[in-house]
């Protein structure tokens, strides 16, 4: 164990130029936000027990974005590594080989070391039926979710050895500049992107025993930050680009 | 510089852009305030700063720390994958397992040191004969990392405490301080007044490239300042409309390259870190930018 390089890189570099790149200057403090008119009367007996929205809809992907504050500054919570393996829906031990891939690639287990927060490589199970092939409560994905010193870990490994050598990788594809950001992914302050199985064996931590395991599985990377509402995901961008992961414009 | 290429990118066509022109819009419009009736004369000045390029020392107690974690990670692991990575009775395995009794001895070893001398510990009652003694294998270490030494810590600059010097003080944030002719020691910038048109960080970036010199790649973060001052107007404007002058500051990174000492009117300058700063600079001007500067 060790002081974590880019944990260092935020705290010293990155946290200050972050919040002035991303400070949005408000004259006067807020008005509060109006009440909306909701779809359904709370008072009336037939109605008062529904589920109640607004009339318009959620409209989540207009809520604001909260005001700049110090300890409102962007950074980066997790990193959560998803999988799904289409042969587990017809053979459940497929899985195997996927678990124990993101068991290398993270280094976390159920409770390891002795942390009772960690939760370790998480099985994905089906939600619903659809097309044939899968139902409700079908193991047939893996995830990890990587905090703190491990996630910059990670985040260090991929950027210096996976991403410099994937083929035809110019960045992680944003959306077009015409394109509206309100939306539920706009203002999640989640940037996401996937990885094809070539890229697993980059990793240093698979590369050194690439024989061990089956075979190599893509996987999609979701960076989760604080950040909520307006521009947040744009915010989130600007955030990794200060750790060195390159975007490019969806050609 | 791949930095400066993806946040340009990012910001083309954002509401971001659109926020940054509209504060300097403002900032123009500004000029006259209310209570006073008179205009403000408006300067950019730049922070300078050579980030850290090295990670800092642990402390003793913080490497005791690490070290102790460490261990505790290692006595509560969840249980190795055998079955997986190794068939059941096979030579990797055996050679897995006496590299992994090694590694264990590495780890904890600074428990041995303090075993008292009366106490002995199992291991040495075993008779001494000519065992197998296993090394870690060239997977696990790699011949040449051992061969090259990483460099020292301190380097020449450090020793002779050149302050010129970028390669000073490496696990540090430097900024530039720098010396007009008879005046006090100030961050670069603030020698004249924007021209036309032209947004605040543009003014910040063009000042400190005609006081500082061309042979450097400097990068301005974002659009907004970082700070304000109130200072006294230049002598030429004493009795102009303006009641005063205001300096924002900017900040800029310095990727590479190093200040240029034959510009004229540079009589002197200095990569300081944040509390040799305070030694040389005035109390009043320590007060307006002691905020703006990092700890770390």
């Amino acid at each position: 164990m060790h002081p974590s390089r880019l944990a260092d890189h935020y705290h010293n570099t990155l946290r200050d130029d972050i919040m002035y790149m991303t400070y949005n200057h408000e004259f006067q403090t807020r008005a509060p936000a109006r009440e909306p008119n909701m779809k359904y009367d709370p008072e009336d007996p037939y109605s008062k027990h529904r589920r109640n929205i607004p009339r318009g809809g959620i409209q989540i992907g207009k809520t604001p974005s909260p005001q700049s504050t110090p300890d409102n500054v962007i950074r980066l919570e997790k990193i959560a590594l998803h999988c799904m393996v289409k042969e587990a829906t017809s053979n459940r031990s497929q899985l195997l080989g996927a678990i124990m891939a993101f068991r290398a690639l993270s280094g976390e287990t159920h409770q390891g070391g002795g942390n009772r927060h960690r939760n370790g490589i998480q099985i994905v199970k089906g939600r619903k039926t659809e097309g044939g092939w899968i139902r409700p409560g079908l193991p047939v994905g893996v995830t990890v979710e990587m905090t703190g010193d491990r996630m910059y870990e990670f985040l260090g490994s991929l950027v210096n050895f996976v991403l410099p050598r994937l083929r035809e990788f110019n960045g992680i594809k944003m959306p077009f500049a015409s394109r509206s950001q309100q939306t539920p992914s706009g203002v999640s302050g989640v940037v996401s992107f996937g990885l094809p199985p070539q890229a697993m064996a980059l990793f240093p931590q698979i590369e050194v025993n690439v024989d061990s395991y089956p075979r190599m599985y893509g996987f999609h990377i979701h960076f989760i930050t604080n950040a909520f509402g307006q521009d947040a995901q744009a915010r989130a961008r600007a955030l990794l680009s200060g750790f060195q992961i390159p975007f490019a414009r969806a050609s | 510089m791949l930095r400066r290429f993806t946040v340009a990118a990012l910001l083309q066509n954002s509401r971001l852009q659109s926020r940054g022109c509209t504060y300097s819009t403002i900032t123009h419009n500004l000029q006259t305030t209310e209570s006073t009736g008179k205009k403000y004369l408006i300067q950019t000045a730049v922070l300078l700063n050579r980030s850290p390029v090295l990670t800092r020392s642990p402390t003793s107690f913080e490497a005791a720390l690490y070290q102790y974690n460490s261990n505790i990670g290692r006595a509560l692991f969840n249980p190795f994958p055998y079955d997986f990575y190794f068939n059941s009775g096979s030579l990797l395995k055996a050679q897995f397992n006496k590299e992994e009794k090694l590694r264990e001895k590495l780890a904890f070893n600074w428990a041995k040191k303090t075993v008292s001398k009366r106490s002995t510990p199992p291991s040495s009652k075993t008779p001494k004969t000519t065992q197998y003694k296993p090394s870690l294998s060239p997977a696990t270490t790699t011949s040449s990392d051992d061969d090259a030494q990483p460099m020292s810590r301190t380097t020449e600059a450090d020793k002779i405490n050149d302050v010129k010097s970028l390669n000073r003080q490496g696990h540090r944030n430097l900024y530039l301080l720098v010396k007009r002719g008879e005046g006090e020691w100030r961050l670069p910038g603030a020698r004249g007044d924007l021209r036309d048109g032209e947004l605040l960080h543009e003014a910040a970036k063009r000042e400190l490239h005609a006081e500082c010199g061309i042979n450097m790649d400097a990068w301005v973060v974002g659009r907004h300042p970082i700070g304000v001052m109130d200072a006294p107007l230049p002598q030429e404007l004493q009795s102009s409309q303006y009641g005063g002058a205001k300096i924002f500051f900017f900040k800029v990174h310095i990727l590479a390259g190093q200040i240029d000492p034959t510009i004229a009117n540079l009589k002197d300058f200095a990569w300081l870190t944040k509390e040799e700063i305070k030694k040389i600079v005035t109390l009043e001007y320590w007060n307006n930018i002691h905020n703006i500067l990092s700890e770390y």
